[in-house]
This record gives C-alpha cells, sequence and structure tokens, in this order.
C-alpha cells in the first residue's frame, strides 16, 4: 500500500450529484457522506477546506441571490459547480460566480480586457466554457466527470499561467 | 418532472408568488416485484437492483437493453462516465471479543497503546488502478452501531468507474462494463475472508 500523487487534475471524492443509488442502504450512506463532509470541512482548516468553505460560500451568495430573481437552481448543478471550485489548480483565484436567468452557473475569470474566461455549469452536467485571451476566441462544451476537462484547464491556464517556480538557494 | 413554487420575502413587502413551469428530469420505473429500478436521465441511465441479486450477466443484458432503447431515442454523441457499484450489507457472526480479521481483511487498526474494543468504523479508500490508472474504485467499509448486544450490520460498498468519452454503442461499452466487474470482484473477495465469504458460496 503506498500513497499515490495523481498528475490528473485531483478528483471530488464524493459527489452526491454522482450518486444514483436507491436503495436504503444507499441513502444511509449518502446521509453519512454528506454530514461527514459538511462536519470535516468545519473541523478542517486545511487549503482545500478552504477553498471548499470560500467556494460553498460564493455559491450560496450567488444561489441566494438568484433566488431573490426568481431563479432556482437544481441541487445536481450546485453539487457540480462545488465539484468544479474544488477541482481548480490551486493557483488559479476564486472566480465570481452568477447564476444565469436559465439556472445554470456561470464562473467568471476576468484578468483584464484581452484575458476572460467564463465556465457554465450546465445542468446536462456539461461545462460549457468561453475564452477571450488576446484576439483569440476559444469556446465549447465539455463533459465533467468528476475532474476538470483539459479544454477548461488549458484556458485556466492562459488566463492564469503557472507561476514561476522559486529559485532555490 | 419537478416543479417549484417560491415566495422570496422582502421586509415590509408582501410575498410574491413565483412558479416555474414543470421540468423534465426523467422517468423513473420499478418492476412489479420490487427489485428493480431503472432511471432514465436527462444524463444518463442507471439500472439497480435492490434484491434478488443472482449474478451480473442477467442484469448486464438488461442494462444494454435498456441503453440500446434509451440510446436510439437520445442519441448521445458519446459516454463519459461508465460506473458499476455494488453496495453489499452483510451480517456477519461476529461475537463479542472476535477479532476483525475473522472475517475482514482491512478492517481499520488501533493503536496498541490504545483500548481495543470498536463498536463502529467508517472507512473510505480512494484507489485506480489499470494500465494508466484509468479505473477509479471508492471503497467503503462501515460497520453500524451494535444492536441488543449484537454487532451492527457490515456494509462493504464497492463503486468502480471509468471516466473519458466512450462511442455510446454496445461494442464499446460491454468490455468497460466487464473490466469494472473484473475490479470489483478483485476487490470484493480482497476485503473478506473466506470465513466471511462461505454464506455466499
Amino acid at each position: 500500500m503506498s500513497v499515490l500523487a495523481r498528475a490528473n487534475p485531483p478528483m471530488w471524492h464524493y459527489l452526491p450529484g454522482f450518486d444514483y443509488a436507491i436503495s436504503e442502504t444507499a441513502g444511509q450512506l449518502r446521509a453519512f457522506l454528506t454530514a461527514r463532509d459538511a462536519a470535516g470541512e468545519r473541523a478542517s482548516r486545511s487549503w482545500t477546506a478552504r477553498r471548499t468553505e470560500d467556494g460553498a460560500s460564493a455559491l450560496n451568495d450567488a444561489v441566494r441571490e438568484g433566488l431573490a430573481r426568481g431563479i432556482i437552481v437544481s441541487e445536481y448543478s450546485i453539487s457540480l459547480a462545488l465539484a468544479v471550485l474544488w477541482a481548480l489548480p490551486r493557483h488559479v483565484p476564486m472566480p465570481e460566480i452568477t447564476v444565469e436567468d436559465d439556472g445554470e452557473i456561470a464562473l467568471d475569470w476576468h484578468r483584464d480586457v484581452h484575458s476572460n474566461l467564463t465556465v457554465t455549469v450546465k445542468k446536462s452536467g456539461l461545462l460549457g466554457y468561453s475564452a477571450l485571451i488576446g484576439l483569440r476566441p476559444n469556446y465549447g462544451q465539455a463533459p465533467f466527470p468528476g475532474s476538470l476537462p483539459n479544454e477548461v484547464v488549458l484556458n485556466l491556464l492562459r488566463v492564469h499561467p503557472l507561476p514561476p517556480a522559486r529559485r532555490r538557494r | 418532472m419537478e416543479t417549484h413554487v417560491q415566495a422570496p420575502v422582502q421586509a415590509g413587502k408582501l410575498p410574491e408568488m413565483r412558479a416555474k413551469p414543470p421540468e423534465f428530469f426523467g422517468l423513473f420505473m420499478r418492476d412489479e416485484a420490487e427489485s428493480k429500478a431503472a432511471q432514465f436521465r436527462t444524463d444518463g441511465l442507471t439500472l439497480s437492483q435492490l434484491r434478488d441479486y443472482t449474478t451480473a450477466e442477467p442484469l448486464f443484458a438488461e442494462a444494454f437493453e435498456m441503453w440500446e432503447a434509451f440510446a436510439g431515442i437520445v442519441r448521445p454523441t458519446a459516454v463519459v462516465r461508465v460506473a458499476l457499484r455494488y453496495i453489499n450489507r452483510l451480517r456477519l457472526p461476529f461475537r463479542p471479543g472476535d477479532e476483525f480479521d475473522r472475517f475482514l481483511t482491512s478492517a481499520p487498526t488501533m493503536p496498541a497503546d490504545a483500548p481495543q474494543d470498536v463498536s463502529e468504523f467508517f472507512t473510505r479508500v480512494v484507489v485506480v488502478t489499470g494500465q494508466e490508472y484509468e479505473v477509479t474504485g471508492i471503497i467503503t467499509q462501515q460497520l453500524e452501531r451494535p444492536t441488543e448486544g449484537t454487532p451492527g450490520p457490515f456494509i462493504l460498498d464497492i463503486d468502480v468507474f471509468k471516466a473519458g468519452e466512450f462511442q455510446p454503442d454496445r461494442g464499446t461499452l460491454e468490455p468497460i462494463l466487464r473490466d469494472l466487474r473484473q475490479v470489483k470482484n478483485q476487490l470484493f473477495f480482497a476485503f473478506l475472508t473466506d470465513e466471511a465469504l462461505e454464506p455466499y458460496r
């Protein structure tokens, strides 16, 4: 048994949106896991926990603001959006989150007028992305099976390039 | 179908009622014996065997029959996730004082200097396997709270899946499902001792 550090983008370890089991036992496990995740986030002060907390709080604000406009967001979309936030590369800042009129959740990174990316969490489970970096637009849709699709990661890196490695002394 | 009625409340104002038109999320069906259930959702298909499970073969055959009917109507361009999940609720005849390794090969351990009498536990492990780590397995073990002096039921939940972009035809999906079944079997038999498996042989 050994620890494996995967090179792939991290995967949210429990996504209620992907839990389709319907038995009584499955329901008990789901309740247990959902409660445990919430408790774990409160108890832990790790970077991941803080990112999750910040993401959940920003997402809640956006959903509440959407509700005030009469827009309802499905629990499935909220769960997926949270998983997307959690799966973001560490150097990428938290996006601006808005709920669109059709109930989709939009995550916006606006670095400057020449460098923008919007990722939309769709009800179908797909991620829509629309980037404008310099004069090069790039847009499309990609599936989100629990880790960020390559197209989204590449666009994120175009808007927020990896910081240079620190020099060792 | 789902519909929502809501009333945003603002201080000093009467709530304004708004209703959203019903939205279609999919079909949920059960057989007469309530042993199986199918979910035809807008984002996929799930077939569950809730009891009277025998082997995977008839379940797979039925799942593919449903998939072909579903895909014929929905015409998906690709499948992005194939998953197989077995939630086993087992009554293991533990006696007070038994070591977990009588039935379980991977129960949690307590440090030698700590109390050793464990009444319940919950563990969750994520493993990746396959040539390029393309199959993920999530193994959840739970020993439930004891009742009336007898140890609680033990749950061994094995969820294996493969994410990617696959052709939505049976020729592509069936080998993936069979690979997943192999991984599931490997995990199931690895987590239980021969004594635990005896009643299920």
